[in-house]
């Protein structure tokens, strides 16, 4: 009887344990480019490529991988063009704080005539 | 004019001059991460024969490692480059048979020829998963040590063989 419940709780497809996992792997294949057609992510994509990489996340996740663990495997093969939020580097560095710049420059010139 | 306005005009050139040179980068073009890199462990079939292959099946020289398929068009047209380079026993060629179908992979070859060494199988793409492939073909140097020092998305021709891959082939 305990076996039985417990194989009803792990088939529930509501049971705590894999929802967690499914909103994880739904949050992260939107937050994943599709290599093969870029200006999709992978949760839109049904290229090949792309149902690859989404059944290889889902192994991950359920090895107990984190997002994170993830990402970093996806970026280390595919660079980190492949995250919709690349990490801040020498090569992108303008494309991060280059408008916020900009509105402090333009800014202060606005403010300064302002004054006068 | 004042002293403000020239400021925000060199800002304005700048930026178009960057832009500018932004619509004449390919976008395809990524440089791969693994460059400098070990060449992912793997242990796959070969398309021929029933044996295994895995990083020991490189030779002691450089190698050029070939992703391919039968259903890819590209490859089609940098073919004849690949039998150029096969003729060449400096260096080794070896092919990875990229999610193809057995008898559509060896097809393919008896039309156009075998210009492989040996061809490693990836049927289901984990080794080209590993190797961030996603432009079939693609086409790496590897040293004897295994070290990616080379890789290029899409199909080869003369000007990439002679200019980009015969040079790092024949460095020493």
């Amino acid at each position: 009887m305990k076996s039985l419940v417990f194989i009803i709780i792990l088939l529930n497809p509501f049971n705590g344990f894999t929802s967690d996992l499914d909103s994880q792997y739904k949050s992260l294949i939107e937050e994943l480019r599709c290599m093969v057609c870029q200006n999709q992510n992978l949760s839109e994509s049904e290229a090949p490529l792309a149902i690859d990489m989404k059944q290889k996340i889902r192994e991950m996740l359920e090895s107990g991988k984190s997002e994170n663990e993830i990402k970093a495997f996806l970026a280390e093969r595919y660079s980190s063009y492949i995250l919709y939020e690349p990490p801040v580097n020498r090569q992108n560095i303008i494309l991060w704080f280059g408008p916020l710049v900009f509105i402090l420059v333009l800014s202060y010139f606005l403010i300064r005539r302002y004054v006068k | 004019m004042n002293k403000s306005s020239i400021f925000l005009a060199v800002i304005f050139i700048f930026l178009s001059f960057f832009l500018l040179k932004g619509l004449y980068n390919d976008p395809k073009k990524i440089e791969s991460p693994l460059i400098g890199k070990e060449f992912p462990r793997f242990k796959l079939n070969d398309l021929y024969l029933n044996i295994a292959h895995s990083n020991d099946s490189f030779l002691d020289k450089k190698t050029i490692i070939n992703v391919w398929a039968s259903w890819c068009l590209e490859c089609e047209r940098e073919h004849r480059h690949l039998i150029d380079l096969s003729k060449n026993k400096q260096y080794d060629l070896v092919g990875i048979n990229y999610k193809d179908e057995i008898k559509d992979a060896k097809g393919w070859l008896n039309m156009r020829g075998n210009p492989y060494r040996i061809i490693i199988r990836d049927y289901n793409g984990d080794l080209s998963l590993n190797l961030g492939v996603y432009g079939v073909p693609e086409t790496y140097i590897i040293d004897k040590n295994h070290i990616i020092l080379y890789k290029h998305i899409g199909a080869i021709n003369s000007d990439i063989i002679n200019d980009e891959m015969i040079p790092i082939l024949n460095k020493e």
